[in-house]
């Protein structure tokens, strides 16, 4: 096989190698990610009741509504027991509230547990957490429909909506702040009469959102109350009300108990909407509800994370922060040498040596654009000095390379304590130069100049400057470290590229310059 | 010359069509696949290139002696007996680097053609630099050859400036397939590299006579410091010249090498060095590229490659040019 099958067939391994790991790699983060993401709860219902004694035909019934969580959180299982019991899953077509409708006949005990396991993040789905949807006049005018004890102090409100707000949002604002203003009592002590609050100006938290949905209502805002329960670790748990109000397609919530507006906490679950309790009887009686909410452990690959596996060994996050700069650094090498023969073998820009374009960035980065400005500088006209006092001296290579390195790092230092004593302490990486490169590009310069005319240096000085500041942007780009951090292996592509510049057979751009002579004399006229 | 179709680039399908070779493919099509890495040492270390030459009975120019270690620069009066002229070459220096050309002594002091002066102390540390490796690709030790002057050709007198004139060959798989000459001008210093400003000119492989001409990859017509035309000169010996360098090629087994020669007035075409990486501005120089010529070699039947038949192939790439 030649060169340049077995080139391309290596430039396709190497991408495709390239594009597998990142995307495995990829995968496993999100899904750990994901992982670490969920949260999960259980929410255990247990009620004991009475069916009351209804006659022969006439079955009592227990309505116990199921929790049905916003997205991104999601019921992810759930059981009951209720023996001796009929069972039936009904969901209300006005409200969108499930329930397990038990019925009974006999007028004796029952004991009912119900328990639901919710995952307050499931998947890390980035859905709506409102969902469209439409309003049937019915269901309009059910939530538009005042409580029988609104009273006139409800419509007192309603009316006094200032009619400079125009848009419906400006007035469940106003409700809403008008709601929140209302001082806060015990449940005992308040009550739940909506007139009652409103004379007084106090109102227990469910008299405080059966006041906000009835001037909503009289508002002409379709609006109504879901109970739930908040996700948390907590004795016994108590049902909490909200409010939604419908607009724009949604059924958008209010909690003028907390002051969430908009947009509900994840670990608030919602349970029953239009109004009413966990829990609803017809016929029968309950003698005791108590509900636990608990957390769920993690999954494992959540706990197993961080046991010691080889694959870790790829990830390079997993290093103590303080490599990370470094790390990034070196990644980012390969990148400023693609650079580097990119613009020496397609563009055609001559640099002094191969990677000192990079080097000589890298440590721009180290240095802060400024000082390392300065510091070269200095370094490099220290060293030019020297090295044309050295001439006269006639020095063996070594030591005369050496006597220019020594004179380069006295400057430097130099330079550092200056650069301290005129202004601002520099960062201690300005010293690192890559002195040693600094050197030999300074030796590569005086020699160059000496055998092929100054004017040749200079142009292969300017061309390292210029391939060494694309350098410095790449590696300047923090994007791109963090990104070459966490997939090193996006490297098989640098390699690919490394390919297929080396097999690249076209001419240099300065070749267009270079040979337009040739041209030029063919179209001379003869 | 710089009229309306003048323009300051070309374009890639023009240089294509004009057969013109860039150094991408250079290296990659032809260096990389013709050039053994394990031969380079052959033809950059001008020593063994000179032994080469001289167990094939190819012209080269007598050496006086060859400088290994520091130690031997103490011996270099030794070498030179009382030699007047001479050059001073490190054995691995590229493109001309580190030569010193001796016309005459006086004293302790060295004079050059063009008459600078170099002191006994300048000319030691130069070969003492020379040995460390200033001059050597990759800056490795280096061994410094002192060998006769050559004194160029008169018949090349008239274009040449402050030095000597030479003569690139370049062979592929054992076939000539472009030759220039390259002047040197006051611009290069004496020094016959056109990226120093030498001037050079196109040869004939069948007549050896010269046309075009090229200086800082511009076209030229006249020397520019002798304002001679530098087109219709003869090159002197030109066929032995190029049976020296097939012969050369053969012996030294890279595909794809360029063969530097000096005409001297006496010796005629003495082998200086060979070069595995070619430069390219010889196409300018033709006003045309070597790619098609490359190509008719890879084309032509391999007995064609070998012993003299290959003037049936060096005709037919005068005729390639020609159409």
């Amino acid at each position: 096989m030649n060169a340049r099958s077995l080139s391309r067939i290596t430039i396709i391994a190497l991408v495709a190698l390239g594009t597998l790991f990142v995307l495995l790699r990829r995968n496993a983060r999100t899904e750990y990610q994901v992982a670490q993401e969920n949260s999960f709860w259980r929410v255990t219902y247990e009620i004991r009741f009475k069916m009351r004694d209804s006659g022969i035909d006439k079955k009592a019934e227990l309505r116990v509504a199921i929790p049905s969580p916003n997205p991104p959180a999601a019921l992810i299982d759930d059981d009951f027991t209720a023996p001796q019991l009929e069972t039936i899953d009904w969901k209300g077509s006005l409200t969108g509230t499930r329930e397990y409708r038990f019925f009974g006949r006999n007028s004796k005990d029952y004991t009912v547990t119900a328990k639901f396991d919710i995952n307050t993040r499931a998947d890390g789905a980035g859905d709506d957490p409102l969902a469209m949807e439409s309003l049937s006049p019915d269901a309009r005018s059910r939530f538009l429909r005042q409580y029988a004890e609104s009273g006139p102090r409800v419509q007192d409100r309603a009316q006094a909506i200032p009619e400079t707000l125009r848009s419906v949002e400006e007035r469940i604002e106003w409700i809403f702040e008008d709601c929140l203003g209302l001082r806060a009592t015990t449940p005992e002590e308040g009550g739940t009469d909506i007139e009652m609050a409103l004379a007084t100006g106090q109102a227990s938290p469910l008299g405080r959102v059966k006041a906000f949905v009835s001037i909503c209502r009289a508002a002409k805002i379709p609006a109504r109350l879901v109970t739930g329960f908040e996700l948390r670790r907590v004795e016994s748990p108590r049902p909490h009300v909200w409010a939604e109000v419908f607009r724009n397609n949604r059924w958008v919530p209010f909690d003028p108990e907390y002051g969430f507006a908009r947009q509900m906490p994840a670990s608030f679950v919602p349970v029953r909407r239009g109004g009413g309790t966990v829990v609803e009887t017809k016929g029968a009686e309950v003698s005791s509800e108590r509900y636990t909410i608990e957390r769920l452990p993690p999954p494992e690959e959540v706990l197993l994370h961080d046991t010691r596996q080889p694959l870790q060994i790829f990830d390079l996050t997993r290093l103590p922060l303080e490599m990370h700069e470094v790390l990034k650094l070196v990644l980012l090498l390969p990148l400023g040498a693609l650079i580097t023969a990119f613009f020496r073998n397609v563009i055609g820009i001559r640099t002094f040596g191969t990677f000192a374009p990079s080097l000589l960035a890298m440590s721009f980065i180290y240095a802060a654009f400024g000082t390392g400005l300065v510091l070269l500088l200095v370094a490099v006209l220290a060293g030019l000095a020297g090295r044309t006092l050295l001439e006269r001296l006639h020095l063996l290579m070594v030591p005369r390379l050496s006597f220019v390195l020594t004179v380069i790092i006295l400057c430097m230092v130099l330079g550092v304590s200056l650069v301290d004593y005129m202004a601002s302490t520099p960062q201690p990486q300005a010293v690192l130069l890559p002195l040693v490169i600094l050197t030999i590009i300074i030796e590569r310069f005086y020699v160059t100049s000496e055998e092929d005319g100054f004017p040749f240096a200079v142009q292969l000085a300017v061309g390292t400057l210029v391939v060494a500041a694309f350098c410095y942007l790449i590696l300047k780009w923090n994007d791109i470290g963090t990104l070459i951090l966490t997939y090193p292996e996006a490297h098989l592509f640098t390699l690919a590229a490394f390919v297929f510049i080396g097999r690249y057979t076209g001419y240099r751009v300065t070749e267009l310059w270079r040979f337009r002579d040739v041209i030029n004399n063919r179209e001379k006229p003869q | 010359m710089i009229g309306e179709h003048f323009r300051f680039w070309a374009w890639p399908e023009e240089l294509r069509k004009a057969g013109v070779l860039g150094i991408n493919r250079r290296n990659v099509d032809y260096i990389l696949n013709a050039n053994p890495r394990g031969l380079y040492p052959t033809v950059d270390d001008k020593l063994i290139t000179k032994q080469i030459c001289q167990e094939h009975g190819i012209p080269v120019p007598e050496t006086y002696g060859v400088l290994i270690q520091q130690s031997h620069v103490k011996s270099f009066p030794d070498i030179l007996g009382d030699r007047q002229e001479f050059v001073i070459k490190p054995a691995n220096g590229a493109a001309g680097r580190g030569i010193i050309v001796i016309a005459r002594r006086r004293g302790d002091d060295y004079i050059t053609p063009s008459r600078r002066i170099i002191s006994w102390s300048d000319l030691r540390y130069h070969i003492a630099t020379s040995l460390s490796g200033l001059y050597s690709l990759g800056g490795q030790v280096d061994k410094v050859i002192v060998e006769k002057r050559i004194i160029s050709h008169e018949a090349l007198h008239t274009v040449a400036v402050g030095g000597t004139p030479d003569i690139r060959v370049i062979i592929y798989r054992g076939v000539p397939a472009m030759a220039m000459i390259r002047l040197p001008t006051c611009e290069s210093g004496g020094r016959a590299n056109l990226h120093q400003g030498a001037v050079a000119a196109a040869i004939d492989l069948m007549t050896g006579k010269t046309f075009g001409g090229v200086m800082d990859n511009r076209v030229i017509t006249h020397h520019p410091d002798t304002e001679m035309p530098i087109a219709g000169i003869e090159i002197p010996n030109w066929r032995h010249l190029m049976d020296s360098a097939m012969r050369l090629s053969d012996a030294l087994q890279m595909g794809y090498v360029g063969v530097d020669f000096v005409i001297d007035a006496t010796q005629g075409p003495v082998v200086l060095e060979a070069n595995a990486r070619p430069g390219l501005a010889i196409q300018v120089a033709h006003g045309h590229g070597i790619a098609p010529r490359l190509e008719l070699i890879d084309a032509a039947p391999p007995e064609l490659h070998r012993g003299e038949r290959r003037w049936e192939l060096i005709q037919k790439i005068g005729e390639l040019s020609a159409a």
